[in-house]
């Protein structure tokens, strides 16, 4: 028999700060590019061809980013033309649908205790494990009232990784009809926002925004703990630090 | 196991099998291609399998190639050998022979390719139906299970709280990498092989990237090989510890699951800081890396790796004596010797059943052929002796990692790869086994064909054979002792 409990108790609190205050140890975010101003026209040209989900657009200098679409291949940060790139984590907003009928929002009255399920729709395991590691001492989703729960029975929100492969489609469907209202859709990285690099294809549709009436989203490939915590913040309107898009 | 030369195995070929046919090889780089007589097909694979010591490593079907469309069994020899194509002309008419009873982990390929490419292949005799014991009935888990899981559907015969067996239905994930790459250029490609499965990112983007090098002729620079090694090696640590978190999980040991997850997290963001990203996406580049790594920015990481590993090895010792976590391993979802060389089982999971089987030892590539190490084996086949295998590996991997550190050559960390007509293999020992990625390119640096065959892939077939008169409550322990991917099955 060992000592589990002085073991447990030695380790300390290990909880990350957010979001009483922002998190500042490294390598918690993989970061997005945020929009630049570049020297010239040409540059700015070029790296926006550089990007494979086309999530650059370039206008003059100026290098506009539609986040929703970036997959993390660091392109723009480490090709021969860089932006600027954005290390937080604070990167979830409503869709225009949720913003336009506050009906369909969950509302404060979820603030204190919100569960959440988890249906993995085709991701690559990335998006997973991020949210694997939510429950897990550093980031302790539970105390901030958040629950992960085995059944769409009781769950208030739905999250959503992956393109929505055909093959998952149905099962995400039935797991949404499942839920009792009012409920909440959030879709977790690009491949869930878009579809990100997979779709639309052969084999998946563009991810849960084609399938679902989406409420939050986060982007990232794959957004970190953190940025899925502030996505759950967004959904339980607790933040006013919404992300602008 | 006889290791010899290309040559003296063609000598050996032809001596039982008369005269081969020569094969036009400039396209398919680097590798020894055979042309036996389709006849000959399943007894060459017998031979190669059981008195040359090959084994099969994927099946390809080159229909892309106007000279030679044919089928290719690519298969892995001794370090010596290195690797072997079968090659079997397609044409239309004829049927293939299944080579399915001499060699079972040919199975998965074949079937796929019936399925997405319409190859036929002559079927073989139907297995034995399985025995219903009375009151058995099938109970369907999934796909949207418990928790947070990967999407699968698992079907358990049951009559109650035993299990007779447990079989998998996936394919609910599958997202057509292989089809979406065609056409696209080789480092767009790339990011859908990383992709394939985001925890073994940068191994299958590895094996990519060497497939794409191999077809022009082009070898990386010494910095970029021995930096893809510490990075590879960072993966597999983080890989096994995440691994150990899930069974820690299963088993229902909160504090040791908790560890687990500290651990995990803390070498996830090891790898953010080093890498920017914390699954090492956008790491890897055809023909080196995209981007280098500052020697003291390395040195820092293994120290700090080092501080993770102390506390695995305590808690790995705190396991040791702990009787409900290993009570609920030991002789719990057993694989034999037998069946993981018959079905040709990969990594860690065929380690753990007396198979030394490690492209990094076996054939071994780029930085890995001056580097020596010990190849974890366990022979009692358990989910307590995978568990054992995966902290080994832990252990070498970080001794690997401190190796590489002290004398990380200099120069630059990428070349310029041409675009090449030919088709290569790319294979990387990932985490969870290993990785064979065949891409065939086209003049102007697409990608005109891709097969991967992943180690989930295989190891798939270790579940039915782990998952057999359990009971019910072991069937998450089970499950998460064997460390398979779905996403990989469901390329």
């Amino acid at each position: 028999m060992s000592d589990w409990v002085v073991r447990g108790v030695r380790t300390g609190v290990k909880s990350t700060p957010y979001p009483k205050r922002p998190e500042t140890a490294e390598g918690v975010s993989p970061g997005l590019p945020v929009e630049s101003t570049l020297e010239d026209a040409a540059a700015a040209s070029a790296v926006a061809d550089i990007c494979p989900t086309g999530a650059l657009r370039a206008q003059e200098r100026i290098v506009a980013v539609d986040r929703n679409s970036c997959i993390n291949c660091y392109r723009c940060a480490r090709g021969p033309v860089t932006l600027q790139w954005d290390a937080g984590y604070e990167w979830a907003h409503l869709t225009d649908d949720a913003i336009a009928d506050a009906k369909r929002r969950l509302g404060r009255a979820f603030g204190h205790s919100l569960h959440v399920r988890v249906v993995d729709a085709g991701d690559c395991s990335a998006c997973l494990s991020e949210i694997a590691q939510l429950t897990g001492p550093y980031y302790s989703l539970h105390r901030l009232g958040f629950f992960i729960t085995p059944t769409p029975r009781e769950a208030d929100a739905l999250l959503v990784v992956g393109p929505v492969t055909h093959g998952m489609q149905a099962a995400l469907l039935a797991t949404y009809e499942a839920m009792p209202s009012p409920k909440c859709v959030i879709a977790v990285g690009a491949c869930a926002i878009s579809g990100g690099i997979f779709g639309p294809s052969v084999a998946s549709e563009a991810g849960a925004c084609a399938t679902l009436p989406v409420d939050v989203i986060v982007p990232g490939c794959p957004p970190p703990p953190l940025a899925v915590i502030h996505a759950l913040l967004v959904a339980a309107e607790r933040t006013s630090r919404e992300c602008r898009r | 196991m006889i290791s010899e030369s290309g040559a003296g195995l063609r000598a050996a070929l032809c001596e039982r099998w008369g005269t081969l046919a020569s094969v036009d090889t400039s396209r398919m780089a680097g590798m020894m291609v055979i042309e036996p007589p389709r006849e000959a097909l399943t007894d060459v694979a017998r031979w190669l399998l059981q008195e040359r010591g090959f084994e099969l490593g994927m099946l390809v079907a080159e229909r892309e190639d106007t000279v030679h469309p044919a089928l290719c069994y690519i298969f892995a020899g001794t370090e010596s050998s290195g690797f072997l194509i079968l090659l079997s002309r397609l044409d239309r008419e004829s049927r293939f022979p299944s080579i399915c009873r001499v060699v079972p982990a040919a199975e998965v390929y074949e079937r796929e390719m019936e399925r997405r490419l319409g190859i036929a292949f002559e079927t073989s005799a139907p297995g034995e139906p399985s025995a219903h014991e009375n009151g058995a009935f099938r109970m369907p888990i999934g796909p949207v299970y418990s928790g947070v899981a990967e999407s699968g559907l698992y079907e358990l015969e049951t009559c109650g709280e035993n299990v007779l067996r447990a079989e998998h239905r996936l394919a609910y994930k599958y997202r057509a990498i292989e089809e979406l790459a065609c056409g696209r250029s080789v480092d767009d490609a790339l990011l859908l092989a990383e992709r394939c499965n985001g925890r073994s990112a940068f191994a299958h983007g590895w094996a990519f990237a060497r497939a794409v090098e191999a077809a022009a002729g082009v070898d990386v620079p010494e910095r970029a090989q021995a930096l893809r090694a510490f990075i590879a090696e960072l993966e597999r640590y983080r890989s096994h510890v995440a691994t150990i978190r899930e069974i820690c999980e299963s088993t229902g040991l909160a504090v040791a699951a908790s560890q687990a997850s500290i651990l995990e997290e803390e070498s996830l963001r090891l790898c953010g800081e080093l890498t920017g990203h914390r699954y090492l996406f956008g790491v890897v580049a055809i023909g080196g890396l995209t981007r280098d790594f500052r020697d003291t920015a390395c040195e820092k990481s293994v120290d700090r790796l080092y501080g993770i590993h102390t506390r695995l090895r305590s808690l790995g010792a705190a396991l040791r004596f702990e009787g409900t976590f290993f009570d609920r391993l030991e002789n719990v979802g057993m694989i034999s010797a037998q069946g993981a060389k018959a079905f040709g089982l990969v990594g860690p999971l065929a380690r753990a059943s007396g198979a030394h089987t490690d492209l990094r030892a076996c054939q071994p590539y780029e930085y890995y052929q001056r580097l020596t190490f010990s190849v974890a084996a366990d022979s009692a086949g358990d989910g307590a002796a995978r568990v054992r295998v995966l902290f080994r590996e832990c252990a070498e991997s970080l001794r690997l990692l401190r190796r590489i550190v002290t004398r990380l050559p200099r120069g630059p960390v990428s070349t310029n790869v041409p675009a090449s007509g030919a088709a290569a293999l790319g294979w990387v020992e990932a985490p969870r086994g290993a990785a064979l990625h065949w891409v065939r390119c086209d003049g102007d640096g697409r990608v005109a064909h891709y097969q991967l065959a992943t180690p989930s892939l295989r190891n798939w077939y270790g579940f039915p054979l782990a998952m057999e008169r359990f009971s019910f409550q072991d069937f998450p322990i089970t499950l998460a002792t064997l460390g398979l991917s779905v996403a990989e099955y469901d390329r």
